[in-house]
């Protein structure tokens, strides 16, 4: 385990001398809930309520999460390009060690996105009165969005063990893309019929959904009725598929990912 | 006494023969060069012994440890690749401080000893991507040191460096010399002459001479270590 710390010390300290985390990962929720206050303050009152704080933060982080992935990739893209990784395969180090020493860092900055993420969701909730109210939601909240952030991590390896470090950022963006249109981050898909659907079926509506579910956050209106008396997203309709093919997910990033690494760092010493 | 036993080691990728049957062996407080134009397998031999590569065929005999045993040689020895190979945003401290702990070694008065002998006391505090190429390169083989290596793989030490650069470096891995047993690869004739005790010289995966450099102008008649080098890579000699 000692090992393990020291390359994870590595690795962590690594990350949090570039200043782009800082940018990406740490200031970018708080940019974003105040991006869509600014939103707010033009829009008619109660035509948007995917840009309240309640609706919004669960898009947020799964959208931050993707910018995790993306910083994550860099650096295993990176070690793997320079002669660093290959000096530390001739080292004591063994495979488990190099999966344990990167995973734990982006899972540690993961935690700090997700406290940031969920603090100015809720600090500027509480201000607007458009938020989460209750400290049990927003920590119910912190281990709803742990699965979604352990996915970007190993998905973050896992592109780092295939791609080179122009490639890499390439395809994180498709998921940073896509956290943000089929995750319905900032995009009403709850009313857009078989879209939803098929958004169902992949973990960052999931992810979403279920965080909405936690906030009390409500659909998108589509008449002054559903203005009025607008409908809360229930976990009630399809929480628990969601939930059980979110974490299905979890587990196929984390052994994709693995598996992946070890292939890889084995075909690298042939 | 033998600290290195090279048997008949080969390593075959898809249609390219890298090694082909090549033999030799290394004593212990030896500087010995693996001289040879690109491709020659060079390189190829150093992953091998290193652990970065498998054979194909043959063994090789790396302090007392066979390569099927490879996590024990790994644990005696140390390399430092073609490539700077030295995390960039680390300083020059924690650099060596990571690759010391790595190895368990905790022992002050080395780690001042290394640093003195590198010269690197003064950028100590500096992140390795804010020195010169030269001194990352000083800084790699530093790193390779600081685990207490009984052997270590230098290949291509000097590659990319300017004159002045590449003789200080000679300086250092001269005062080396009787410490540790040094492998050293490179394809600069003179730098192979200035710091060897043997050298084995390769072409195309084979094994060509080895020998002093004294013995290997011997075996071609040349007075020239270039001139012999030319004749034993061109095939002149066989």
């Amino acid at each position: 385990m000692k090992k393990v710390l020291l390359f994870a010390k590595r690795n962590l300290t690594e990350m949090i001398r570039d200043p782009l985390l800082y940018i990406f990962c740490l200031g970018f929720p708080v940019m974003m809930v105040a991006m869509f206050n600014i939103i707010l303050h033009y829009t008619p009152d109660g035509e948007t309520p995917i840009f309240y704080e309640k609706s919004l933060t669960p898009g947020i982080m799964v959208f931050g999460f993707s910018l995790l992935m993306l910083m994550s990739s860099l650096l295993v893209s990176k070690d793997r390009q320079s002669a660093f990784l290959k000096r530390l395969f001739s080292s004591p180090l063994k495979p488990y060690q190099f999966i344990l020493g990167y995973l734990l860092p982006f899972g540690l900055i993961g935690i700090v996105q997700m406290i940031v993420g969920i603090a100015s969701g809720y600090i500027s909730g509480a201000i607007s009165g458009r938020g989460f109210v209750d400290f049990g939601s927003a920590c119910l909240l912190f281990l709803e969005m742990l699965p979604m952030m352990i996915i970007n991590c190993a998905l973050g390896m896992l592109f780092g063990t295939l791609l080179n470090d122009k490639s890499s950022p390439a395809i994180c963006s498709i998921f940073v893309s896509a956290s943000g249109i089929i995750g319905g981050a900032w995009m009403p898909i709850d009313k857009m019929g078989g879209f939803e659907t098929a958004c169902g079926y992949l973990p960052f509506y999931e992810s979403i959904y279920l965080g909405r579910c936690i906030t009390g956050a409500t659909h998108t209106p589509t008449d002054l009725e559903s203005i009025m008396n607008p409908a809360v997203y229930s976990f009630a309709d399809r929480g628990v598929l969601y939930l059980c093919l979110y974490l299905a997910y979890m587990i196929l990033a984390v052994s994709l990912s693995l598996f992946v690494f070890t292939r890889k760092m084995k075909s690298d010493i042939n | 006494m033998e600290i290195i036993q090279v048997n008949k080691i080969s390593k075959n990728y898809k249609t390219v023969k890298a090694l082909d049957e090549v033999s030799l062996s290394i004593s212990e407080g030896e500087l010995f060069g693996l001289l040879g134009v690109n491709g020659a397998g060079k390189t190829t031999l150093i992953r091998i012994l290193s652990g970065l590569a498998k054979e194909s065929g043959g063994d090789a005999i790396v302090g007392g440890y066979s390569l099927k045993q490879i996590d024990e040689i790994k644990k005696i020895i140390d390399v430092s690749p073609q490539e700077t190979s030295v995390a960039m945003n680390l300083t020059v401290k924690e650099n060596l401080e990571f690759f010391a702990s790595l190895y368990d070694i905790d022992d002050k008065e080395y780690f001042d000893s290394i640093v003195s002998s590198f010269s690197l006391k003064d950028v100590l505090s500096k992140r390795a991507k804010t020195l010169s190429g030269g001194w990352q390169r000083r800084l790699s083989i530093a790193v390779a040191l600081i685990s207490k290596p009984k052997i270590i793989f230098l290949d291509e030490p000097t590659l990319g460096l300017d004159v002045l650069a590449r003789r200080e470096l000679w300086k250092i891995i001269k005062s080396l010399k009787g410490k540790m047993t040094i492998v050293l690869t490179s394809h600069y004739l003179e730098e192979i002459e200035a710091l060897c005790d043997r050298v084995a010289i390769m072409a195309k995966g084979h094994l060509l001479d080895i020998g002093t450099i004294e013995e290997i102008k011997k075996h071609a008649n040349e007075t020239s270590f270039e001139e012999a080098f030319v004749k034993i890579a061109g095939g002149i000699v066989e």
